[in-house]
């Protein structure tokens, strides 16, 4: 089965897992992975990429450098995983910046509506959701990948606080869970325990490197993989119920 | 100005559906001197009307801009929070501007029979109720609309004596009216009376211009070439030419006049977004950048 996974900065841990899988023998078998970046997530609220026929072409000049045009031409993949819809990092950085506060959730600054909110989530995500569709459009199976949750050593949780930070996220992030649902695409979820009391993801899945405050490391990607495979299996085997499964 | 900006990154047409970046703050349409006297005092907080929230649908809207967002709030508390923030920014514009533009729309009103609240829409029409007993129709005078901008004016400068005011008066005509005369003789009434009060604070008040866009729109030497065939609307032409007009007669210092024009985000956006990243934003970009060089970088050079 050859399975695609594309998206932004967060594959990197997925393809180190990936790595240490095939290093440590431990990678499922029978699945073939191909995962791809298409460059940091900054800018996938932004129309970076168009239809064309039986593909995606990827207009954004530096994800087009990654990979011109979705899915590649061989193989052609049986599954593609986007690792794309759920990060919350870049819309919280918005919010966070403009010294805004959502309604309803601690922090200080100019409030705004908690239906604001929701509609700068779906827009944020609107350019991905379309994507997905396109290729569940063209006959992939398509499934979200969860990224992390927070750090406490994310760079913005010293500045505007620990429980600002936390309940902005949670909430950025069952929009964007909703969203995902509701347009039919099974999502790999984090693994339970992964989130300490604190509300923190638990550090020791922090990546290698100490000065990166908010991506996992090659265990943990190894880890979200293996979570994908129970959804592969089915979908290889019962090919009708493909994008109905959760 | 632009005293209450949207949350940064925000496309300019989910900014624009949520009233951000229309004006200088989310005050929406203000379209009687009634209504601009209101806002100063709500902003200063010598004036809390009863009235203060409609019902719409599940949620409730704000009575003095019902329009502002899209969707109703979900709760009276949250439609507070959110007014409170706004009127915050009023005041610190106010406080703050050099210089004010204010376009006299409608003589027409709805107040509240209880405290005088003028809203900018008749209750009932998109949110609340109209009721009778508490809601009254009123087609404000001359001596009425000079009080009232005399009062904004005088309330203003008592916070901020360096503002200077430009004036100018809708030339739009009335789509309907709620008087039992004639849209167009109410039309007439509407613009003579508003018409004489600008002119009559600009020779009054050395501080206060006047700028004669209704003239330029609807004189009828223009034999109506700048409205739409509905003639109504004004035509884009004949904004434009106001405004370059405008500019001719007042040069902004130092600059090029910036005007939104609400188009979606252009290569050139997108480079000035870059450009704007703060120093977080950049050290978290590098360090995406850092984990696909990682993960990616020896696969690419092999």
């Amino acid at each position: 089965m050859q399975v695609l996974i594309v998206g932004d900065s967060h594959t990197g841990a997925l393809k180190r897992g990936h790595d240490l899988m095939v290093q440590d023998g431990t990678a499922p078998d029978g699945i073939t992975w191909r995962i791809q970046p298409l460059g940091p997530g900054k800018r996938m609220n932004t129309p970076f990429w168009k239809k064309a026929g039986d593909h995606a072409v990827i207009t954004d000049p530096q994800y087009g450098k990654m990979m011109p045009k979705l899915p590649p031409d061989d193989p052609r993949p049986d599954a593609i995983g986007l690792s794309m819809p759920m990060w919350n990092g870049r819309i919280m950085r918005m919010i966070l910046q403009s010294g805004y506060v959502v309604h309803g959730l601690p922090g200080q600054g100019h409030v705004m509506s908690r239906a604001l909110l929701r509609h700068m989530v779906l827009s944020d995500m609107k350019y991905i959701m379309a994507l997905g569709a396109y290729l569940g459009e063209l006959g992939y199976p398509v499934f979200a990948i969860e990224p992390p949750t927070l750090f406490r050593h994310w760079s913005y949780v010293r500045p505007f606080g620990a429980e600002t930070c936390l309940a902005l996220q949670a909430e950025v992030r069952a929009i964007q869970r909703a969203c995902v649902d509701e347009a039919g695409m099974p999502v790999i979820e984090l693994p339970e325990g992964c989130i300490l009391e604190d509300g923190f993801m638990d550090p020791q899945h922090r990546s290698e490197d100490p000065t990166d405050t908010h991506h996992v490391n090659a265990e943990f990607g190894a880890l979200m993989l293996k979570r994908a495979v129970p959804y592969l299996r089915r979908i290889a085997t019962a090919p009708a119920s493909r994008n109905a499964v959760g | 100005m632009d005293a209450e900006p949207a949350p940064a990154q925000v496309s300019p047409a989910l900014a624009s559906e949520y009233g951000y970046g229309m004006y200088s703050a989310r005050y929406g349409n203000i379209y009687t001197a009634r209504q601009l006297l209101q806002l100063l005092q709500r902003a200063n907080g010598t004036f809390r009307p009863t009235e203060d929230y409609w019902i719409k649908g599940d949620g409730v809207v704000d009575p003095f801009r019902p329009t502002i967002e899209p969707e109703p709030f979900g709760s009276v508390e949250e439609l507070r929070a959110v007014r409170a923030g706004h009127l915050d920014c009023v005041s610190g514009l106010l406080r703050d501007a050099d210089v004010f533009v204010f376009t006299l729309g409608l003589t027409e009103a709805w107040l509240s029979k209880t405290d005088g609240a003028c809203y900018p829409l008749c209750p009932g029409t998109v949110a609340g109720v109209f009721d009778e007993t508490v809601h009254a129709f009123r087609n404000l005078d001359y001596t009425e609309v000079r009080a009232d901008m005399e009062a904004f004016i005088a309330g203003v400068r008592d916070i901020n004596p360096k503002l200077r005011f430009l004036l100018t008066v809708s030339p739009v005509p009335l789509a309907a009216t709620a008087t039992d005369t004639q849209v167009a003789v109410a039309t007439a009434y509407s613009k003579s009376v508003l018409r004489a009060v600008a002119g009559d604070l600009v020779a009054a008040h050395e501080f206060i211009d006047y700028f004669p866009s209704f003239e330029i729109i609807t004189s009828p030497f223009m034999r109506g070439y700048f409205f739409q065939p509905d003639g109504r609307e004004i035509l884009p032409r004949g904004v434009e030419h106001v405004m370059s007009v405008f500019f001719e007669q007042h040069p902004v210092p130092g600059g090029k006049a910036s005007v939104a024009t609400g188009s979606a985000a252009s290569d050139a956006d997108q480079a000035s977004f870059e450009r704007d990243m703060t120093a977080d934003e950049v050290r978290e970009k590098i360090k995406c950048d850092e984990e696909l060089l990682s993960a990616f970088a020896p696969e690419r050079n092999a």
